[in-house]
């Protein structure tokens, strides 16, 4: 067989497979496509981004860098407005986040919406924080249980072996807990907890037994396996500043994990700067036959053709492609004879949070910046555990950390003794956040804006998404117990707070929901699979698929639906019923 | 430190012991009424890094006037002095706090800090007939003390104060002899441990990500 042309820009020919998005659901897709042998296009509307060789800033210190890393206020103002509301927006990481001018999008009056984008080759897989968990079978059975939402099509023993057999590959650190609301992960060795943190296991184990802390997991190679070396990867240094690039390949990205094996195939091309403006549909058959493109650069138009789509363009890029391919059977989105895509908008909501000071372990230090921190899974993951006045439940991340010149500001002092305060490890801090199911409702929607359009001519996504009065009393509740925890484990200082008026929907950068799986087609877009329920050669696996949000993060479950629907739909394909 | 981040975002590592600076602009100018307008100065920015001259306090700045300049060289001098490690005035932090200003605060801050400097030298021409950059160290010290105290001094004074120091630390902990000389930098540790000892010579790391 012939090896493809990796980067090309025309093509004649009909590919086995388009895959929409370069991302994680993206490299994932265009990686088990091309190892099963399929021709694979993967089209991706930003730059090329090589592993390593495009990482301009990493290593560097602060003073390395025009404001030590903060962003200059001009660009911020024209450029940056939404983008730099992530925590991991700086000058070294702002390549990796999105343009605002040029990708502008509306909010119904008396509504606010974050998005974040990472348009680029390896998509958001380059600036993601890499925590990673399982859904539980109480996640997946939370809609039919209590009523919100409609019922996943799919149980945890439908996603167990996709779990394990992404883990395996992609490398997650963590545990085995051997907790029935948080599935082990097949794990590599968890990082270490710091001596306070030990403390506060212990105390939490002590005074709320059904609310058990553990090491984080994350999306790292912790120890170096001859498999993962294959790749290119070694073990994580501990710099966490990964959002920069890393070119020891020690987390997970596209560029360091699923791209490398498609492109080791030969099947795989490329299409960078390249943006799906619509799916091509021919009413007869029922079928999309390619994808119509937008070039990033000198927005000229172009057609690519395939006996497949599967759309991966993150939760809010595959929808707006939908929304925008009308045909006369489908006025209002393709595959969207339901009315339902656009609908169910989800987010995770982090608004709340609560901390102190932990007295001792004046001895103890760390070494190294750990790339995750501390994890109490949602201990309300049944209706029999729901608080009386909200549904569902919180899980919490946080971490113990000595104090630093970060903040000292705000202490008295001046003079030396205060600069060696500043220069030796301070009062050791122990912080929760709240990591908040938002319930699905029909009203959380996103259209296109009936006239607006960026400058490709793209109808611009319009949001109309809030938080309910659900995600405000369980904010409020979470700051709460937060506090009583805390002060319960001997900490000092204790205050907490509800951020949920300061950071609307989408700040967490968990979009999901907005073409749902379901059973009845009258209510959902995708069926079990993935593949909807409209358009047999037609597939979602991004976060748009989701029924419920869970409360964890969502993408090592976008990896899990990716690589079974591709299982799934190479099988129909050889069965010749694609 | 690592804390809960204040964006709502996945994985939070800020401090939520900090009055952050969006809380001190929102507690300003509900008290001054400050304007949020970005401030135009300085903005064709060249992408290099801050260097350190030797002439900072002798000239205007971007921001901030020449007296001004003096005066926040002596501060830098008084807040973070030499020990076994420059002084924040030995490695120019007056000057970078003016580079900083001038690209990444608003014209609101720009105000803020031209006031605590006005008001820290009229207190010293006031009370010692003299300009405050020409006091001692321990002079100084005293003088700022006093914001810090409230004595003499309005809460609004002190806010303002707070932010300078803030610009102050920041300035001094990220230039390269603050990140790896008063503090200890790890450009690659290598790995994570939980537990290492603390003994006479640890020092702080300076190595942290920028959140
Ligand atoms: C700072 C940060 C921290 C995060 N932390 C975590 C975490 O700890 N754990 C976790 O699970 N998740 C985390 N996330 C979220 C995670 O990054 C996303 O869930 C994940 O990347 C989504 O994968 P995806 O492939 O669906 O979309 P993406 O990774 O966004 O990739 C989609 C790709 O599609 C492309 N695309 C979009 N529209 C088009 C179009 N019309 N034509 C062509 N191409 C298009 C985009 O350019 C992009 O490259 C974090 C995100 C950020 C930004």
């Amino acid at each position: 067989m012939q090896a493809s042309e990796l980067f090309l820009k025309e093509a004649q020919q009909t590919f086995d497979v388009i895959v929409v998005g370069s991302g994680i659901s993206g490299g994932w897709a265009a990686k088990e496509f091309t190892e099963r042998g399929f021709k694979t296009l993967m089209i991706e509307r930003g730059r090329k981004v090589e592993h390593r060789k495009d990482y301009p800033t990493e290593g560097k210190g602060p003073w390395q860098f025009p404001q030590r890393q903060k962003v200059d206020n001009l660009l911020i103002e024209e450029q940056y407005k939404v983008q730099s509301k992530s925590y991991a927006f700086n000058d070294a990481t702002k390549h990796f986040f999105g343009n605002d001018r040029d990708l502008p999008y509306s909010t119904e009056d008396g509504t606010d919406f974050r998005w974040f984008r990472g348009n680029q080759l390896g998509g958001k897989s380059l600036t993601w924080h890499r925590q990673s968990y399982r859904m539980s079978e109480f996640d997946l059975n939370a809609n039919k249980a209590d009523g919100h939402g409609n019922d996943w099509p799919i149980r945890y023993a439908d996603l167990a072996p996709w779990y394990s057999y992404v883990e395996k590959h992609a490398g997650i650190s963590g545990n085995t807990d051997g907790l029935a609301q948080l599935p082990d992960s097949e794990s590599l060795p968890p990082f270490e907890m710091n001596a306070a943190e030990v403390s506060m296991q212990k105390q939490f184990a002590e005074h709320y037994p059904d609310r058990p802390m553990i090491i984080g997991r994350c999306a790292h190679l912790s120890q170096t396996t001859d498999y993962h070396l294959q790749h290119g990867r070694i073990t994580c240094q501990a710099r966490d500043e990964c959002q920069k690039g890393c070119s020891f390949g020690a987390y997970f990205s596209t560029q360091s994990s699923t791209l490398p094996l498609a492109v080791a195939t030969g099947n795989l091309s490329i299409a960078v700067d390249s943006i799906v403006h619509s799916l091509i549909y021919d009413e007869a058959s029922n079928r999309v036959k390619g994808v119509r493109i937008i070039d990033n650069n000198d927005l000229s138009t172009r057609e690519y053709f395939a006996n497949v789509v599967f759309l991966c363009a993150s939760t809010l890029g595959s929808t707006q492609v939908l929304l925008n391919s009308t045909s006369k059977r489908f006025p209002n989105g393709l595959a969207n004879s339901s009315g339902v895509l656009g609908r169910y908008f989800m987010d995770h909501n982090y608004n709340a949070r609560s901390g102190g000071i932990l007295p001792g372990f004046e001895d103890e230090y760390y070494s190294g910046r750990r790339p995750t921190g501390i994890y109490v899974p949602n201990f309300q993951y049944e209706p029999s555990r729901y608080k009386k006045h909200y549904a569902r439940g919180y899980a919490l991340g946080g971490s113990a950390n000595r104090g630093s010149w970060k903040g000292a500001h705000n202490r008295d002092g001046i003079g030396a003794d205060y600069k060696n305060s500043l220069t030796t490890p301070g009062d050791w801090y122990f912080g929760f956040y709240a990591q908040g199911e938002m319930l699905p409702r029909f009203d959380n929607q996103v259209t296109l804006h009936p006239s607006k359009k960026d400058k490709w001519g793209m109808p611009q996504l319009h949001f109309n998404v809030s938080w309910s009065d659900n995600e405000r009393l369980m904010m409020e509740d979470c700051a709460e117990e937060c506090e009583k925890m805390l002060k319960k484990a001997g900490l000092q200082y204790v205050s907490s707070e509800v951020s949920l008026d300061e950071n609307p929907p989408g700040s967490a950068i968990h979009e999901l929901g907005t073409a749902r799986m379901g059973r009845d087609r009258k209510d959902s877009v995708l069926n079990g699979f993935n593949q909807t329920h409209d358009i047999p050669n037609l597939f979602v696996t991004d976060g748009s698929a989701f029924c419920s949000s869970a409360t964890v993060n969502p993408s090592l479950t976008f990896m899990a639906l990716t690589v079974r629907a591709v299982d799934y739909c190479a099988n129909e394909m050889k069965q010749r019923r694609i | 430190m690592r804390h809960p981040n204040r964006a709502g975002q996945d994985f939070a590592t800020e401090s939520q012991f900090n009055i952050t600076r969006r809380h001190f602009i929102k507690r300003l100018s509900s008290i001054v009424g400050g304007s949020s307008a970005i401030a135009l100065a300085g903005t064709s920015q060249v992408a290099l890094a801050y260097s350190p001259r030797k002439d900072s306090a002798s000239q205007a700045g971007k921001v901030l006037s020449k007296a001004q300049m003096k005066t926040l060289s002596g501060v830098c001098a008084a807040v973070l002095p030499r020990t076994d490690t420059p002084s924040a005035a030995d490695l120019d932090c007056h000057g970078f706090i003016d580079h900083q200003l001038a690209a990444c605060y608003e014209a609101s801050e720009h105000q803020a800090v031209r006031a605590s400097l006005d008001a820290i030298d009229a207190y010293a021409q006031k009370h010692s007939q003299r300009a405050f950059h020409t006091l001692v160290n321990a002079e100084r010290q005293a003088i700022l003390r006093k914001i810090e105290k409230r004595n003499g001094f309005s809460e609004v004074q002190k806010a303002q104060f707070t932010f300078v120091k803030e610009l102050l630390l920041f300035g001094y902990f990220t230039s390269e002899v603050g990140a790896t000389e008063a503090l200890a930098y790890q450009a690659v540790p290598g790995g994570y441990k939980g537990s290492t000892p603390v003994t006479e010579d640890t020092k702080a790391w300076g190595s942290m990500n920028y959140y």
